[in-house]
């Protein structure tokens, strides 16, 4: 079952074929807005926000234009950078500890894995937001480089820029760090 | 050297090495030192990724049963059909058009007498 099946069944009534929609997109959009430093309760919102847009919007969605995943990924980036952009105004909103996974840690010793998701931490907060947002696009194993820029309504040359120059930046950041 | 300079700009692309560029990395103590850097830079990624919580997909559907069947809430205009029948609607008054045109200024100028 395809995307596209899903949204026709949605859109001719069978509301359930919706969850199928969350549930086989819902790992990826929390990671894209985990890279993007929002944290679990922040994630959960967006996330939820995301896949009510996508609902209220099923009519408009045009597979022929566009993969489900294009239009849902380029959903969440918006509402990202409207709440990112709220944030702003009411504190700032570092990338935190909290939005991490205790997941397999690169390095057997705990402090040094902290202070390396710090670190990491800070050097993507201070990519600028174009790298910042492609960069995480690409880490989204659901989409190709072609759709990341779809998504970005740039070329995809400017896309392969964008992440070599934001890898660079951020393994930079990294090496300092073991310097 | 352009050995390493592909493979180097396929590890900062973040792409896949192909068996040649891993064999000549493996070889290559440059290639292995970029890789290595590379490799920390992927691994520390990966701890950036909150899990998904749990009942996350009940949550999504208890909000869209609040909300009745998904509508149309793009601009009206964007849809295909809205496109097509506004194509066919444009290229029916340009023919129309047409059609007028020649009426008044051939046929009309033969009715009285004119030449076309």
């Amino acid at each position: 079952m395809d995307d596209a099946f899903l949204v026709r069944q949605v859109l001719g009534g069978n509301r359930e074929a919706f969850r199928l929609l969350v549930v086989r997109h819902q790992r990826p959009l929390f990671r894209f807005l985990g890279l993007l430093g929002f944290a679990h309760d922040a994630a959960e919102d967006l996330a939820q926000q995301t896949f009510l847009r996508v609902y209220r919007s099923l009519g408009s969605f045009d597979p022929h234009q566009a993969k489900f995943t294009t239009w849902l990924f380029t959903i969440a980036k918006r509402l990202a950078a409207n709440e990112r952009q709220r944030a702003h105004h009411h504190r700032e909103q570092p990338l935190g500890d909290d939005a991490i996974e205790e997941a397999p840690p690169p390095s057997p010793d705990p402090a040094v894995t902290a202070e390396r998701t710090r670190r990491l931490s800070a050097a993507i907060a201070a990519l600028p937001e174009a790298l910042r947002t492609t960069f995480f696009l690409s880490q989204v194993n659901e989409l190709t480089l072609d759709e990341v820029a779809a998504v970005e309504g740039c070329a995809l040359g400017t896309v392969k820029s964008r992440i070599h120059r934001a890898r660079e930046q951020l393994r930079a950041a990294l090496a300092e760090e073991e310097a | 050297m352009d050995r390493c300079n592909e493979t180097q700009e396929t590890i900062v692309a973040g792409q896949p090495l192909s068996g040649d560029l891993q064999r000549h990395a493996a070889a290559c103590a440059r290639c292995t030192a970029v890789a290595a850097s590379y490799s920390l830079l992927d691994a520390t990624l990966q701890t950036f990724a909150p899990t998904v919580p749990d009942g996350f997909a009940d949550r999504v559907m208890a909000l869209v049963a609040a909300e009745g069947a998904p509508g149309w809430v793009g601009r009206w205009f964007e849809r295909r059909p809205i496109q097509l029948a506004l194509a066919h609607a444009a290229a029916l008054c340009a023919a129309l058009n047409v059609v007028w045109f020649v009426v008044r200024v051939f046929v009309a100028d033969v009715a009285l007498g004119g030449t076309p």
